[in-house]
């Protein structure tokens, strides 16, 4: 039970992961062309939005498998990781 | 032009090889690289640097993941300490002397590179097995064909050896990775392999939150950052496969060396 629990969240964890990095390579990848062509870098600019997107993705899916399979440790664990990013943009964006 | 876009593929997959094999972010080879060889401003060169590691860590991330190479559980509880030393370093940075600093990760980065290279392969073989914790890892290594199951010892060294990657990360710009990896596979008994998986799933999640506030400042070169980033991606697929074909005792022999590369930047940058 517990090695089917961890695989799934490893599977939940690529997906988040795997969906990220195709979506922001099109993207990015008609972007550079785009912005190669003279047509500016907002297309590029979106690309790298979804990467860097990506791992927040990642905590939140993790935070949601966590959730399901009622493991209060790790979701406690992964609710914080995803308060302190919050916090950290936050503060930054005062500094 | 061709040649930079060439020139930019190329810098970013090594610095994806390096992601994806050692756990680095690769930061401290690719940002130099982009100012002195492409003309990119510095605050660009780490704006693109930070959205580099991002693109290393969830291209090999995704693969390690779900072979469960990367400890899912143990890095997302480093991540904690990861944050709040970075935190701590962005609070700690305007009053902290980073000459000394710098000399004395330079110094901390000599004794990793000595402490790998002299490792006898037998250490690994007594590392503890899986004893049914919350934060054990079990996966199937390819080049050793067998699959490998172990338990973490001594959390606690973890989790202060993440903070401090954080703080150091948040200084230096550098040693993410080069701090949390050898603390893994040393001091907690995670082999190479997944110590470097781990690190570098890790890694990602850190760089995203310093790379949207300069998303949202409008500081990230755009097509630079992009075509860099396609270059990690490719790299990181080149660094799992690597990563597939190598025994851990020689990722840890290509950690020392690469550590000792590292060693001689910092030296330069902080001692010259």
């Amino acid at each position: 039970m517990p090695e089917d629990l961890r695989r799934e969240e490893g599977r939940a964890a690529g997906l988040a992961l795997r969906a990220g990095v195709w979506g922001s390579g099109v993207l990015m990848a008609a972007g550079a062309l785009w912005a190669a062509a003279g047509h500016g870098e907002s297309l590029a600019l979106w690309g790298i939005a979804v990467l860097v997107a990506t791992p927040f993705l990642r905590v939140i899916f993790l935070t949601a498998v966590f959730a399901r399979s009622r493991q209060w440790r790790m979701l406690a664990v992964s609710l914080t990781v995803l308060v302190l990013l919050g916090a950290g943009i936050v503060l930054g964006r005062l500094r | 032009m061709m040649l930079h876009i060439v020139g930019l593929l190329a810098a970013g997959a090594a610095s994806g090889v390096i992601g994806s094999l050692l756990g680095l972010g690769g930061g401290i080879f690719l940002i130099p690289a982009l100012v002195l060889l492409f003309g990119v401003p510095m605050h660009s060169a780490v704006a693109a640097g930070l959205v580099a590691v991002i693109a290393t860590s969830s291209a090999a991330g995704a693969s390690n993941a779900e072979q469960g190479i990367a400890n899912v559980r143990l890095g997302m509880t480093l991540e904690i300490t990861t944050v709040l030393g970075a935190l701590a370093g962005a609070m700690l940075a305007p009053h902290l002397p980073a000459r000394f600093l710098g000399g004395l990760f330079t110094l901390m980065l000599l004794a990793v590179s000595v402490t790998l290279w002299l490792r006898r392969r037998s250490a690994d073989a007594q590392l503890p097995a899986a004893s049914g914790g919350l934060l054990d890892g079990e996966y199937h290594d390819p080049a050793a064909h067998r699959s490998v199951s172990y338990s973490v010892r001594r959390l606690p060294a973890a989790l202060a050896a993440s903070w401090g990657a954080g703080v150091f990360s948040a200084l230096l710009g550098v040693g993410g990775g080069i701090v949390k990896v050898p603390a893994l596979h040393v001091l907690c008994g995670v082999p190479m392999k997944a110590a470097a998986a781990t690190s570098n799933f890790m890694i990602g999640v850190t760089a995203a939150a310093s790379a949207a506030l300069y998303l949202g400042h409008g500081l990230v070169p755009g097509s630079v950052a992009a075509t860099v980033s396609l270059g990690v991606i490719a790299g990181s697929r080149a660094g799992l496969w690597a990563s597939r074909r190598l025994s851990d005792h020689a990722v840890a022999r290509i950690f020392a060396v690469v550590t000792l590369v590292i060693a001689c930047f910092m030296a330069r940058r902080f001692l010259a």
